[in-house]
């Protein structure tokens, strides 16, 4: 049982406002990602769940005990750091064993239970063989494991990691993912992890975290933020190619609103004006790439573009199209479709899917994209 | 190919001479002091050190080391005694200081660092005569624990500039992974830092040891009793008020130069690098 | 808010125990042995009969006799009547400029010499070798019965050459002068030869493919590159040269006839053989003031490193 729960926390370096107002609960047995890019807190709030630094402001809960201040070793917590952090002066044996022979007084346990330890998760690690060796003497894969068995050995209430697949080759890191979550989900260990890479944190999270900027943006599982980015940073964050951003302009009319975007409008209906308050004026429309077809012939509710560029990428390609002026759209399309640079098309973009973000604030327009996403559901059924 | 073309180029060949005339210039010295004390006099003063035809004799370095006038003996051994001690203990002392300025921060950081700074530039001479009196009161003057006592805390001036800047390029991950494996600050000092910075520790070692080895001016002041002189006084001492015996005097010379020069062959690369790392605070 | 102030300063008290029980050992050594001798001495330096005085620094500067004078000794007419003061600075003017120029033509020049790591070891093992008996060695380099340079200069036939340099006040203090650039030249070179080490090799490739000769790769690259080393070497060369002992004392004793008195020389004279405890004191201080305007550029360097 490990529940972990940051209230309102600022942690502040000098001028810098390095974490502002997290506030998160990461529940038992979860696989929780904190996502962002560099410099956004992310690496910041997992040292303030270590230990590591204390924040200025807030207080960090485990299981409901207020650890704001307690010093690291007090936590039960175990971390993985992004190099490995092998203390270079011992053998493996002794690296992955310094937890617990700190601790033998106070755990109460003889030389031969940490033989036991160590060599039970040695072996779950498939480290067997270099217990003797020293840490220079390891790849870089098989260094990760150490420290993982470092951080496993004592068997932590909770797992930091921050961002420990960075250091590995290509290869090495999407097996080392599968891995570490089949290891996260058989012992049970709530982790919070912390990475830059959104597949990493797409393929391995129960939940994730967004953040950016020190605060955190939206909070679910990837399916959720995914689909449904709560602001325009979580829209062009994720995703690969990230989701396509038109700046439109909104503006009532009778019965409604009106979407003016480059190359084509849009009605809105059923809305009036009053409800989306202040929302006038420009606004930003969001589709993925995804979710745009491509059809080689004008129909009803398209949009004309001309090709602009075609990047192969085996089963799929990735087509850059020209709508008006320089407003480029992506569109991921299979390979078996075949277009050519310089040609016109029509896109048919899934309304279903799309997304409207305030402008201003980036923040998604919960209203209006819900009024737009459900008309053409009921116009489907139609 | 290209290396034959460099090879005789005028500006290469000039260089290789010059580097290599001034080598031998710098080494003759030393020379001319191992031939003297390996010569009789007579014959040194009579056709010069540079023959070497002649006889040879290790009558010089039984001389001083074994006649009570000289005792080099004694004080090669009082040397020792002191120098051992006056290198350790400053060197942790000064290492647990120098991990508190790279790692903690506490009021009067500055001041102190400052402070530790302007001890490195103030001459031996500032402090003497009030140690003299103090050493006096404590009942340590002519003792050799009183010159020990002085030579560490000399030294931890120095070893902590020297110290922290080599803790400040060290990662920090892996100190932090340690508080996080539930290890005490004093844990971490003794179990990981020092045992990774064994290089550091070395080229202070080293210099640390030259210097006290080579200190003359604290010996001079605070030692007088033939007993507790030290290997520098008795070198000196061997030189007479108007006569010198340049066979016995080469031959102190040369025993007085051992030790350190026997800790810089052997730490050689470190003992370089910490120079340099002593004055540009680049370990 | 108040709980939380409390659990703040809890943690600000654990950091500060904890940094304490790091320095502490360290603090007490100095505090005994460095700090309080420090004030002691310059506390000493001002006591006159009375009352805190300036008496002892007017003595000491305007003493006159020949083996403790700073200034002007009472020697006029018959050789040099320079004081200590003026041999320190002498000795600077020659000795710093002389090793400082000297250990970087020849830390650029190792860059082609084949052995040059033993080039290095060479030139630096007068650097490791205690300094009273590197003042022994100068003394036996320049002795007229068994020393190189006198009986070279006798070849030449140059009378006042070949006699031995320390014993005469004309050349008393330019032999040592000469010596401390062999003692010291290995310092020069080692910290050059890091600097040049880590120049780029691109840099001087470039300049050789574009046609620079090596005294113009000399002088506009490489001399300005390494120009931080430079500045430290000589900074730490006037640093030593100020605080010139062992040399002196085991050399010529600050003669003939206080020819070549330096200035912890002379304190040691007050201290040690006066038994003036002001004087030394003040000669002390005077000293100190100099090193600190010397070292106060490392001091700012280093503070800014850090």
């Amino acid at each position: 049982m490990a529940r972990v729960e940051l209230r309102d926390v600022v942690k502040r370096f000098g001028k810098t406002v390095a974490v502002d107002h997290v506030s998160l609960e990461i529940n038992d047995k979860e696989f929780f990602i904190l996502l962002g890019p560099s410099g956004c807190g992310k690496t910041t709030t997992l040292r303030l769940v270590a230990g590591l630094e204390y924040p200025d402001e807030g207080s960090i809960l485990i299981d409901g005990e207020d650890v704001t201040y307690s010093e690291p070793k007090d936590r039960n917590v175990a971390m993985v750091f992004q190099n490995y952090a092998l203390y270079p002066n011992m053998s493996v044996y002794d690296n992955i064993a310094f937890p617990l022979k700190i601790r033998k007084k106070q755990l109460g346990i003889t030389d031969d239970e940490i033989r036991k330890s160590v060599t039970e998760v040695a072996r779950l690690l498939r480290i067997e063989d270099l217990l003797n060796r020293k840490p220079s003497q390891l790849s870089g894969g098989q260094q990760q494991r150490v420290a993982l068995a470092r951080a496993l050995v004592r068997r932590p209430k909770i797992w930091l990691m921050d961002e420990p697949l960075s250091n590995l080759d290509a290869l090495l890191r999407i097996a080392m993912r599968a891995e570490l979550k089949r290891l996260q989900k058989e012992l049970g260990i709530t982790t919070i992890y912390v990475t830059h890479d959104q597949a990493e944190a797409m393929s391995m999270a129960d939940r994730i975290a967004v953040m950016n900027k020190g605060r955190v943006i939206q909070v679910g599982d990837p399916k959720e933020v995914f689909l449904e980015p709560r602001h325009v940073f979580v829209a062009t964050f994720l995703g690969s190619p990230p989701m396509n951003i038109i700046e439109c302009v909104i503006e009532a009319i009778d019965n409604g609103l009106l979407l003016s975007c480059p190359g084509f409008t849009k009605e809105i209906k059923g809305v009036s004006s009053d409800e989306v308050d202040g929302v006038k004026g420009k606004v930003y429309l969001g589709i993925r790439p995804e979710f745009i077809s491509i059809s080689k012939s004008p129909l009803p509710g398209t949009i004309k573009g001309v090709v602009y560029v075609v990047e192969p990428l085996g089963t799929e390609n990735i087509v850059s199209v020209n709508i008006i002026g320089d407003i480029i759209v992506k569109v991921k399309v299979g390979s078996d479709i075949n277009v050519n640079t310089g040609e016109t098309i029509y896109l048919y973009p899934d309304w279903k899917r799309i997304s409207i973000f305030d402008s201003d604030t980036g923040k998604l327009l919960t209203r209006i994209t819900k009024q737009l996403r459900e008309e053409y559901t009921e116009e489907a059924m139609v | 190919m290209k290396r034959r073309i460099m090879l005789f180029k005028p500006s290469v060949i000039i260089s290789n001479l010059a580097a290599w005339i001034i080598a031998f210039i710098w080494l003759l010295p030393f020379i001319g002091l191992f031939m003297t004390s390996t010569r009789p006099f007579e014959e040194v003063v009579l056709k010069g050190w540079w023959s070497i035809i002649g006889d040879y004799t290790i009558k010089n370095y039984i001389e001083v080391l074994k006649n009570q006038q000289y005792d080099l003996y004694t004080g090669f051994k009082n040397s020792l005694i002191v120098a051992l001690p006056s290198t350790v203990m400053p060197l942790i002392i000064a290492a647990m200081a120098a991990y508190a300025f790279s790692r903690f921060s506490f009021i009067m950081k500055n001041l102190l660092f400052i402070l530790i700074l302007v001890i490195m530039a103030i001459p031996q001479q500032t402090m003497v005569i009030p140690l003299f009196f103090l050493l006096k009161s404590m009942g340590l003057l002519d003792k050799l624990l009183g010159v020990i006592l002085i030579h560490s805390s000399w030294g931890i001036a120095w070893i902590t500039f020297f110290m922290k800047n080599y803790f400040s390029m060290l990662p920090r991950d892996v100190e932090e992974a340690a508080r996080v494996d539930g290890a005490s600050y004093a844990t971490i000092f003794f179990k990981i830092i020092l045992p990774i910075s064994i290089p550091a520790i070395a080229a202070a070692a080293a210099i640390q040891f030259t210097w006290v080895w080579a200190d003359f001016f604290f010996a001079l002041i605070f030692l007088y009793s033939p007993e507790n002189m030290v290997i520098t006084q008795k070198v000196v001492a061997i030189k007479g008020q108007y006569h010198i015996d340049w066979g016995l005097l080469s031959a102190g010379s040369i025993l007085a130069m051992i030790p350190p020069i026997i800790i810089y062959a052997a730490l050689q690369k470190y003992y370089l690098r910490g120079m340099v790392g002593w004055v540009t605070g680049k370990g | 808010m108040a709980q939380k102030n409390k659990a703040y300063r809890s943690i600000r008290l654990r950091e500060f125990k904890r940094a304490y029980s790091f320095l502490l050992p360290a603090m007490i050594l100095l505090a005994i042995f460095v700090i309080y001798p420090i004030i002691g001495t310059i506390i000493i330096s001002f006591e006159g009969e009375s009352s805190l005085t300036l008496d002892n620094y007017i003595a000491v500067l305007t003493e006159k006799s020949p083996s403790k004078a700073l200034i002007l000794t009472d020697n006029i007419g018959k050789t040099p009547p320079w004081g200590a003061l003026v041999h320190n600075i002498v000795w600077i003017a020659i000795h710093v400029p002389v090793t400082t120029f000297l250990g970087l033509i020849l830390a650029y020049a190792l860059v082609h010499v084949y052995g040059r790591s033993i080039v290095k070891s060479l030139v630096f093992l007068s650097m490791v070798i205690p300094m009273v008996v590197g003042g022994l060695i100068i003394r036996f380099i320049f002795d007229a019965q068994v020393g190189v340079i006198p009986r070279l200069f006798s070849l030449i036939g140059l009378e006042g050459l070949s006699r031995t340099w320390t014993a005469y006040p004309q050349t008393a203090l330019f032999s040592l002068i000469i010596g401390s650039i062999w003692l010291w030249l290995g310092f020069s070179l080692t910290i050059h030869s890091a600097a040049v080490d880590s120049i780029p090799k691109s840099f001087i490739e470039a300049a050789r493919i574009d046609g620079a000769s090596e005294l113009q790769i000399f002088r506009h690259i490489v001399a300005p590159s390494v120009w931080p080393a430079t500045l430290t070497v000589m900074v730490m060369t006037l640093l030593w040269d100020l605080k010139i002992f062992d040399i002196v004392y085991a050399a010529t004793q600050g003669g003939p006839g206080g020819s070549s008195t330096v200035l912890a020389y002379v304190m040691w004279l007050y201290f040690a053989r006066a038994l003036d405890y002001g004087k030394a004191a003040a000669t002390a201080v005077i000293l100190t003031i100099l090193t600190l305007i010397a070292a106060s550029y490392m001091i700012r360097r280093s503070l800014r490193g850090g």
